[in-house]
């Protein structure tokens, strides 16, 4: 291991200054929030004076709000859809990536990751041009393809619209984890792949029986990071729908949004905060026990 | 036979991965032409190529929107959280990575279940904690939290990229009279320079593309930052398509820039696992 030897106290201290000034900032900006806020969610307070202790009461009023469950009905749905299209279509992607008949693989690979860095506000603002109703891109394009009796109100049928507003949010993080799942293949020792063609294993064959399994964590961590990602969706349908038609395509970071700052609610907020956070270990945690630990 | 099933296999290799790149890169062109377009030429058509560039809509955002102060404050918010990072991330990630003290496993570990955690989540609390500092509605608002949001991966990226350097310079350094900080400022910090650049890019675009913190934690019109004042637009102008489009080009056109100036320093980030969305 590269590392060296602290060799007297005087180093010592300079070392756990050093540590302990940036940590400590950071236990303050990240950590201390992260505690205040399920105090603030045991309480009644409206911003200003001094909150008021009532145990568990907000927790019950979020539970017995049919608008609390379809919220988050929206947000497990959106959760799933992303993580199943993000992940789904990254794999494939990353798959096809490792044959040898694909072309252009450079310019694939730039493009389909650049969509990441955009800022998911202007995702959300393009987006919307491309399903408006009369200048749509969308619209246009049915229109020239001549199959204009598929036109529809994109963001305003409710039916529709909550898997309308998946679509840019997968579109937009595909090359986030295709890029994670390559840097993965890339990982593996090139032998494997050598004996397994020697072995007459190739193509699709190869991908799921030598790559999928050599990748396994990877794909884990992927669809960690993109499940619990998701549960705090936010500035993409702020743009898009701004929640709407109704609530329904409202996320749980808006409902708290929402009821912190134009109720003034903070308490509830703060308690919609902490359910969030739930939400996202909890969710974490299953795809961990489903997908087996670290030596599968 | 051999030949037609290797031409119908590389067909399907092929076109799926293709209309995906195009459904990829065409929006992004469609918002850079149509940015100079017209309202007229847009509402005729609004998929077609303008027929003569237009700057109008460019300059009107900045005349009629502020435009130029949103830019000033997300620059301003960038530069200095980008600094703050660089500084606090490379004593970090040096001191973690190069030292084996006591509770130094606690802090890699908070660090490390901190990249699992939702931030967004943590926006009330975040808000009342500089309420009661005082901090809200400031310009000094949105930098400690874009410091500590790219703090963990930062400090990865550092301690990562340290482990493969060996440490014989750091020990000649030290034979020869070197303590402590001048070994790591002035020999190690420059040496980490290709790991800085790509913690720079990252930040940057973070800092640049953030948009609920900044819708939170400001509602001074004057200290609003792009993200911010892209809304307004929607809300204020949302009569001329063309004026939201230019000010959504405006927004991207720096992350394009960085994006293929910096790509492989951006590939190399992401790949040394800083997977953070």
């Amino acid at each position: 291991m590269n590392t060296r030897e602290i060799q007297n106290k005087k180093q010592y201290i300079w070392i756990y200054a050093l540590v302990l000034i940036p940590f400590i900032y950071f236990l303050i900006v990240m950590i201390v929030p992260l505690g205040t806020s399920v105090y603030y969610s045991l309480t009644k307070w409206k911003g200003v004076g001094a909150p008021k202790f009532i145990g568990l009461k907000n927790y019950i009023t979020l539970l017995k709000t049919p608008d609390f469950w379809l919220v988050t009905k929206n947000t497990l749905f959106l959760c799933i859809a992303c993580t199943i299209g993000q992940v789904g279509i990254a794999l494939l992607i990353a798959f096809l990536m490792t044959f040898k008949k694909l072309r252009f693989k450079n310019f694939h690979r730039a493009v389909i990751f650049f969509p990441v860095v955009m800022a998911a506000i202007v995702v959300g603002y393009v987006w919307r041009f491309i399903y408006n109703s009369n200048y749509g891109l969308l619209n246009s394009f049915l229109t020239a393809i001549g199959r204009s009796d598929w036109i529809q109100y994109w963001l305003d049928d409710k039916n529709i619209v909550l898997g309308m507003v998946s679509i840019p949010v997968i579109w937009q993080y595909i090359g986030l984890y295709m890029i994670i799942l390559m840097s993965g293949i890339s990982a593996i020792p090139q032998e494997v792949f050598e004996c397994a063609e020697i072995d007459g294993c190739t193509g699709l064959k190869k991908s799921i029986y030598i790559t999928l399994p050599m990748i396994w964590d990877t794909l884990k961590i992927c669809i960690i990071l993109c499940a619990a990602g998701t549960m705090k969706i936010y500035d993409h349908l702020v743009a898009l729908t701004n929640g709407g038609p109704g609530r329904a395509t409202e996320s749980l970071a808006m409902y708290c949004y929402e009821y912190t700052f134009k109720f003034g609610n903070f308490g509830m907020g703060a308690a919609i905060a902490v359910t969030i956070l739930v939400f996202a270990f909890g969710i974490a945690g299953i795809i961990q026990l489903v997908m087996g630990g670290k030596n599968k | 036979m051999k030949k037609v099933k290797s031409f119908i296999s590389s067909f399907f290799i092929n076109v799926p991965i293709m209309i995906l790149s195009i459904t990829c890169i065409f929006p992004v062109l469609w918002l850079l032409y149509s940015s100079v377009k017209t309202d007229a030429e847009f509402t005729i058509s609004p998929s077609a190529l303008p027929t003569k560039i237009h700057f109008d809509n460019f300059v009107n955002a900045f005349k009629r929107a502020n435009f130029g102060t949103f830019t000033f404050n997300s620059l301003f918010n960038s530069l200095v959280s980008l600094a703050l990072v660089l500084f606090l991330s490379f004593i970090l990630g040096y001191v973690l990575s190069r030292y084996r003290f006591r509770g130094r496993n606690f802090i890699y570990g908070v660090l490390m279940v901190s990249m699992m955690i939702p931030v967004y989540a943590l926006i009330v609390p975040v808000f009342i904690q500089e309420k009661n500092m005082g901090l809200l509605n400031t310009r000094f608002a949105l930098i400690p939290v874009y410091v500590a949001l790219e703090l963990p991966t930062s400090v990865f990226l550092v301690d990562g990229y340290l482990k493969s350097i060996s440490i014989d310079l750091e020990d000649a350094a030290s034979i020869d009279g070197a303590g402590m900080l001048r070994t790591m400022f002035t020999i190690m910090m420059p040496l980490c320079k290709p790991i800085l650049s790509t913690i720079i890019i990252l930040t940057f675009m973070h800092v640049w593309n953030e948009f609920a913190f900044a819708q939170v934690l400001l509602t001074d019109e004057g200290i609003k930052t792009i993200p911010i004042g892209l809304t307004y637009f929607t809300s204020q102008y949302s009569t001329s398509y063309t004026l939201l489009l230019s000010a959504l080009a405006m927004a991207t056109i720096p992350v394009i820039v960085i994006y293929l100036f910096f790509y492989n320093k951006i590939m190399e980030g992401m790949m040394a696992g800083a997977i953070k969305g």
